[in-house]
């Protein structure tokens, strides 16, 4: 067995003293950043990429991976506490984790959240170590047709994230596809719905809503009721997760591993469907879908296991063939050509230690991540124990400060200020907020897919049904949603029958 | 009581003394850190090379050249906040034949690449090519063309988006060979790429530093060059002149300009610091890692390259048909 | 009178325009054809429920709590506004000054010390460490320096 081989060679090179020094410091930065909301592991890792040019190749890549995977941990730190998404990955986390956090239950939220990332992340590492190659290939199936129908799933799944009527959830769906239109169409170039500030260009930018709809939201919330919030401040039950959660997040953390992992590698935005796909999962098998958005565990688990594994999935096509998934990838593809090294296939056969380095570092990075950050779920869960109209102002600040470093551009805080009103009618009548996300980023993506589909097939749409990944999503779809209506027309059935 | 007091006085002092001694004149300049413009994203092409010599660029200058990233619409926002900044040398665009290619398609675009800006000078250009799947029937760029006769409107070309230089590359050829093939717009050069080694598309246009190593594997295959000459790292691959289409050329370029108006002796000035900063042995060496070719042009041959730029390229938009409207 | 309210609720999602536009129109006229399709569909639902029961939902649980929901969103507008002019510095003491004094008024010592430590560590952390680009007016970290110097 070869790749054994590779394996513990690759061990012996992230054990280095030298590359753990390097390791420690992605993690340890990379959780700081993901904290800190808006400025991600993008901006991070593009603040760090020139001084890598200094170091080895193997050792760059070791730290910036550090980065990566640490901010997605951090991000949700953030989201637990104060409902503020660190980035759109934690978006997910917010619902149920804030929830958790309000009942007291910080500690264990933030606790499940570290674990569960701990284990997704090492199996997504042994998934990917043995299984990269055919994967990557794999992924490389995936054109237009196939997006498109994944897309059809994702909007269909939408459809489980609502806990209120299923009209309302529609309507923030609607309202999301509405948003995401705005900006320069693709196929033809015409800009939608811009009214001429050319920030909007590019659409509406998903941090600046992200920020606005849950974070200032909750801080306009809150700050109605602000005397009567620290009377009603709970203890602090306990810092890890019991057995109870345990037990509970046990399937979640699996099923979001792999779920993760597998969208991880598809190019296009892999963490954050792949955290709102496991929610969607999770809250469909669960005994007790009512629990979600209540504070259920499962919705913690789950989600974070699944962006966790999603990093080390999105590795894969970067590593195995130079294609990068998203945003952070290209900025790795940008550090291994600022060494000299031409991403792709043969990065592999001419390389190995890089990839090996790389992906047995990734493994001692989560070990880190966890040593590091358990200990400081005491101190966080501190940060709870500020009191509110002291802690307002600094989480408006923070909003502030982090939507201004995404973009340098005040018109994105007046955005997210826009939109934290939104979000603070939407909350006082009832409105949910996650379907208007999805539909906001899945929309466009939906959109381009169809027509790039339609141009490269001449307007014919049997391809979606002839193509066998394209039609084995679009019957998931179809199934899907057949499941949902079925008890509804029961219901109204009964209704109907008990109303004689 | 007492500590509001002292903030006080710290704050009016400091305010004071800034005010003093903000005074801006071109004999000293520079006195203050420069900003380097780029409008793309952190970790792209353009940053990359531009951040190869904002080192050098600091020392020659003496004070810190800072790269600052001002991304969207494909330029709009760097671009449009460098032409109304002040003239006075501190604010530097990073500005590209992706500029161009936006200008003349876009009427309504919120400056002019000539008249708002005073170009310093040339830094480095890419040689674009057309690129296949390294298992495609093409195996050379007469196959495609070929092709493309007979069945007119059955080949299916990828670009980074609508007026990205990677669709003037296209309808350039179109132009010059006179053949037919549908144009697929993809979110920038990734998904592009990736379209093509996934053979869902025929082909596309692309930079060099975007394929070369999946070239070099066998994954994708280059037929033909737009450059006037063969690259050293893909010498096998033809160029559009020697295949009989002398008018299919163009390269992708990165260059530096101030907002019009600057005056003269600091476009001098910022113009003698870029080219001793890419000149340098470290910086060459660094451009050529990139897979880009150094190409200095002086203040004085770069201004009228500018304009034949645009004249070229808006000659091609409309011929094309290419708006945003 | 509530009831006035949860209907105005519903109803001001309405009428999102359908735009005719030739190639990209598909999806606007979709998505704006759906939501007005819901709104409508749920306005109707609302309205039929209301008929049969009593709702009445106090808007804002405490009387005078939309004061200060309206101090805090125009504080953060007037920070946005502040930021290009005067800079980060300003804009950053001003909003925390005031954040801590209208809502729930703190002492001045306590205001004053936190409102300047928590800007200066966000100077620190965000600007030079992380070099992200603030707005710079009169009072900026490199005046600060240059005056130390």
């Amino acid at each position: 067995m070869e790749t054994l081989g590779s394996i513990l060679n690759g061990f012996s090179i992230a054990l280095h003293p030298v590359n753990l020094v390097f390791c420690f410091v992605g993690v340890f930065v990379g959780t700081l950043i993901g904290v800190l909301p808006g400025i991600g592991p993008l901006g991070a890792i593009a603040l760090l990429l020139p001084s890598t040019f200094y170091i080895s190749p193997t050792s760059a890549l070791i730290m910036l991976a550090g980065i990566y995977y640490g901010a997605m941990y951090g991000g949700s730190t953030t989201s637990i506490l104060v409902n503020i998404p660190g980035e759109a990955a934690s978006v997910v986390t917010c619902i149920d984790g804030y929830q958790m956090a309000k009942q007291g239950r910080a500690g264990p939220a933030l606790g499940i959240a570290a674990f569960g990332s701990f284990i997704a992340g090492t199996i997504s590492v042994i998934l990917l170590s043995f299984l990269a190659p055919p994967l990557a290939r794999l992924a490389l199936r995936f054109g237009p047709p196939e997006y498109f129908s994944l897309m059809v799933l994702g909007l269909t799944v939408l459809i489980y994230l609502a806990n209120g009527p299923i009209v309302k959830a529609l309507m923030m769906a609607a309202l999301g596809l509405v948003l995401g239109i705005v900006g320069t169409d693709l196929i033809t170039g015409r800009a939608r719905f811009t009214f001429g500030i050319i920030e909007l260009n590019d659409g509406i930018g998903i941090i600046p809503v992200v920020m606005g709809l849950f974070g200032v939201s909750e801080v306009l919330f809150n700050v109605e009721k602000i005397m009567k919030r620290q009377v009603t401040k709970t203890t602090i039950s306990g810092l890890l997760p019991n057995l109870r959660d345990w037990k509970d997040s046990a399937g979640p953390i699996f099923r979001g591993t792999f779920l993760g992992f597998f969208l991880g590698i598809l190019p296009g935005g892999g963490a954050v469907i792949s955290s709102f796909a496991s929610y969607a999962v999770e809250k469909k098998v669960s005994k007790h879908p009512e629990k979600f958005g209540t504070g259920a565990i499962e919705g913690v688990a789950g989600p974070e296991s699944a962006n966790n594994s999603a990093t080390g999935g999105s590795f894969i096509p970067l590593l195995t063939l130079g294609i990068p998934t998203n945003g952070v990838m290209a900025l790795m593809l940008g550090a291994l050509v600022l060494h000299g090294l031409q991403p792709g296939p043969l990065l592999m056969r001419e390389h190995p230690e890089v990839f090996w380095g790389t992906v047995t570092s990734m493994y001692v990075g989560n070990v880190m991540l966890l040593v590091l950050n358990l200990p400081l779920i005491g101190l966080w869960v501190q940060v709870l124990k500020i009191p509110y109209p002291i802690l307002f102002p600094l989480i408006l600040l923070f909003c502030l400060i982090g939507v201004f470093s995404v973009s340098n551009s005040v018109i994105e805080i007046w955005f997210m200020i826009l939109f934290g009103i939104c979000g603070y009618l939407m909350k006082k009548f009832e409105y949910e907020m996650a379907p208007l996300v999805l539909a906001l980023i899945l929309g466009p993506m939906f959109e381009n897919a169809l027509r790039q589909s339609l141009i490269i097939f001449d307007g014919n749409p049997l391809v979606f049904l002839t193509r066998p990944i394209s039609a084995g999503f679009l019957i998931a779809s179809c199934l899907l949603l057949l499941t949902t209506l079925l008890p509804w027309m029961k219901g109204k059935r009964k209704l109907l029958s008990e109303g004689d | 009581m007492k500590i509001y007091t002292i903030l006080k006085s710290l704050f009016l002092t400091t305010t004071f003394f800034f005010l003093v001694v903000n005074g801006v004149s071109a004999i000293d300049f520079p006195t203050k850190p420069i900003n380097l413009v780029v409008c793309f994203a952190a970790g792209g092409s353009t940053d990359i090379i531009v951040r190869a010599i904002t080192d050098r660029m600091s020392e020659k200058m003496g004070v810190p050249v800072v790269l600052v990233n001002k991304p969207g619409s494909g330029g709009l926002i760097g671009g449009e906040f460098v032409a109304k900044s002040k003239p006075d040398g501190y604010n530097v665009l990073v500005l590209s034949l992706a500029h161009i290619c936006r200008q003349v398609i876009d009427p309504k675009m919120p400056f002019d690449v000539v008249k708002d800006f005073e170009p310093i000078c040339l830094y480095v250009g890419q040689p674009i090519f057309i690129i296949v799947n390294g298992d495609s029937k093409f195996k050379t760029i007469e196959d495609l063309i070929d092709f493309a006769k007979k069945n007119p409107g059955k080949l299916s070309l990828g670009s980074a988006g609508i007026g990205a230089t990677s669709h003037f590359s296209l309808e350039l050829m179109k132009a010059a060979t006179k053949i037919n093939f549908k144009h697929v717009p993809f979110a920038g050069e990734g998904p592009a790429i990736t379209a093509v080694m996934g053979g869902h598309i025929d082909g596309m246009a692309a930079g060099l530093g975007a394929f070369l190593g999946k070239a070099l594997s066998g994954d994708l295959k280059a037929l033909v060059t737009f450059d006037d000459q063969r690259v050293p790292e893909l010498k096998d691959v033809p160029t559009f002149k020697e295949k009989g289409y002398p008018e299919a050329y163009m390269y992708s370029w990165f260059s530096f300009a101030a907002p019009a108006g600057t005056p003269k002796e600091i476009i001098e000035k910022l113009d003698n610091g870029f080219r001793a900063a890419i000149k340098d042995p470290a910086s060459e060496a660094a451009i050529k890692k990139l897979y880009f070719r150094e190409l200095y042009m002086g203040h004085g041959e770069f201004k009228p390259f500018v304009k034949s730029e645009l004249e070229k390229f808006d000659k091609i938009a409309k011929s094309a048909g290419i708006t945003v409207k | 009178m509530a009831l006035g309210i949860f209907v105005i609720g519903s109803g001001f999602e309405l009428g999102f325009g359908e735009w005719r536009e030739p190639g990209p129109g598909f999806i606007v006229v979709l998505s704006g054809g759906m939501l007005f399709f819901l709104s409508a569909l749920w306005l109707v639902m609302t309205l039929l429920k209301k008929w049969g029961m009593e709702a009445s939902r106090r808007f804002f649980p405490e009387s005078d709590s939309y004061k200060r929901v309206l101090l805090t969103l125009s504080s953060l507008l007037v920070f946005a506004l502040l930021l290009e002019r005067v800079g980060f510095m300003i804009s950053s003491l001003v909003l925390m000054i005031f954040l801590f004094r209208a809502i729930e008024p703190q002492r001045w010592r306590l205001t004053i010390l936190l409102a300047v430590g928590i800007t200066v560590l966000c100077v620190m952390v965000f600007q030079v460490w992380l070099r992200v680009q603030f707005p710079e007016g009169p009072i900026s970290i490199y005046a600060i320096m240059k005056w130390i110097r």
